[in-house]
């Protein structure tokens, strides 16, 4: 508690000030200092979830899934070393489902920092019978 | 020092009619996959050194590779739920 405060409910307990009078005193001298918080620790994530939530065939479908970083991490480490016509035909595949990922592109230290990002991430998509929710926790 | 997944949990549930809830204990398949792996690795070595570079790499490293996506999976949980029918699969 500071001086100031102090001495306002000194003289309240004198019958000095009245209490509205130290309640404004109070007010002008300000709330105390609070001590700075310490900074919040940023802890790397660990997990990516995805959360699915579909109405749209007219039975509730749910689903929850919780992947490891780590294995998106070996999954990437293990396709680079694939031969390059099977990147090919895996990227191919990929492309015909709508999804553009080559391959060959992708090392372990992109995605390093990828994974990094995404610490961040949080993707919503809500349409009226379907609710998409991808996080990393 | 990162190990593979000790368990496997399946769950399959039928509300109201059938619940299935197995626990695969891969801690015991392991070591005979290990067993496996230093058996055939002289011939591994010998079709990766055949088949360098193209599928020689795979050969080569892909054991490893394999190895860290194995103990990468633990934690890995998959939850589906449609209507009554529902399928969770854990690996602990």
């Amino acid at each position: 508690m500071s001086e100031d405060r102090r001495r306002i409910l000194d003289m309240l307990a004198q019958g000095k000030i009245t209490v509205a009078e130290a309640e404004q005193l109070l007010n002008a001298v300000g709330s105390p200092v609070e001590p700075a918080e310490a900074p919040a620790v940023k802890t790397r994530p660990r997990y990516l979830r995805v959360l699915v939530d579909d109405d749209s065939k007219g039975e509730n479908t749910h689903v929850n899934i919780r992947v490891p970083l780590q294995l998106i991490r070996a999954g990437v480490k293990f396709s680079s070393i694939m031969p390059k016509d099977t990147q090919d035909q895996v990227s191919d595949a990929l492309e015909k489902k709508g999804m553009h990922l080559d391959l060959s592109e992708l090392s372990p230290e992109s995605v390093d920092a990828f994974v990094e990002g995404l610490g961040d991430l949080t993707v919503n998509v809500d349409d009226d019978k379907t609710k998409v929710r991808v996080f990393c926790e | 020092m990162i190990f593979p997944p000790s368990i496997a949990r399946m769950q399959i549930i039928d509300e109201g009619q059938r619940r299935i809830n197995l626990w695969l204990p891969l801690l015991l398949i392991w070591p005979v996959l290990l067993a496996l792996g230093i058996v055939l690795a002289p011939l591994v070595l010998i079709a990766a050194l055949a088949t360098w570079p193209r599928y020689g790499r795979l050969l080569l490293f892909g054991g490893p590779q394999l190895f860290g996506v194995l103990c990468a999976m633990r934690g890995l949980q998959v939850q589906v739920k449609d209507g009554s029918h529902r399928v969770n699969i854990y690996f602990l």
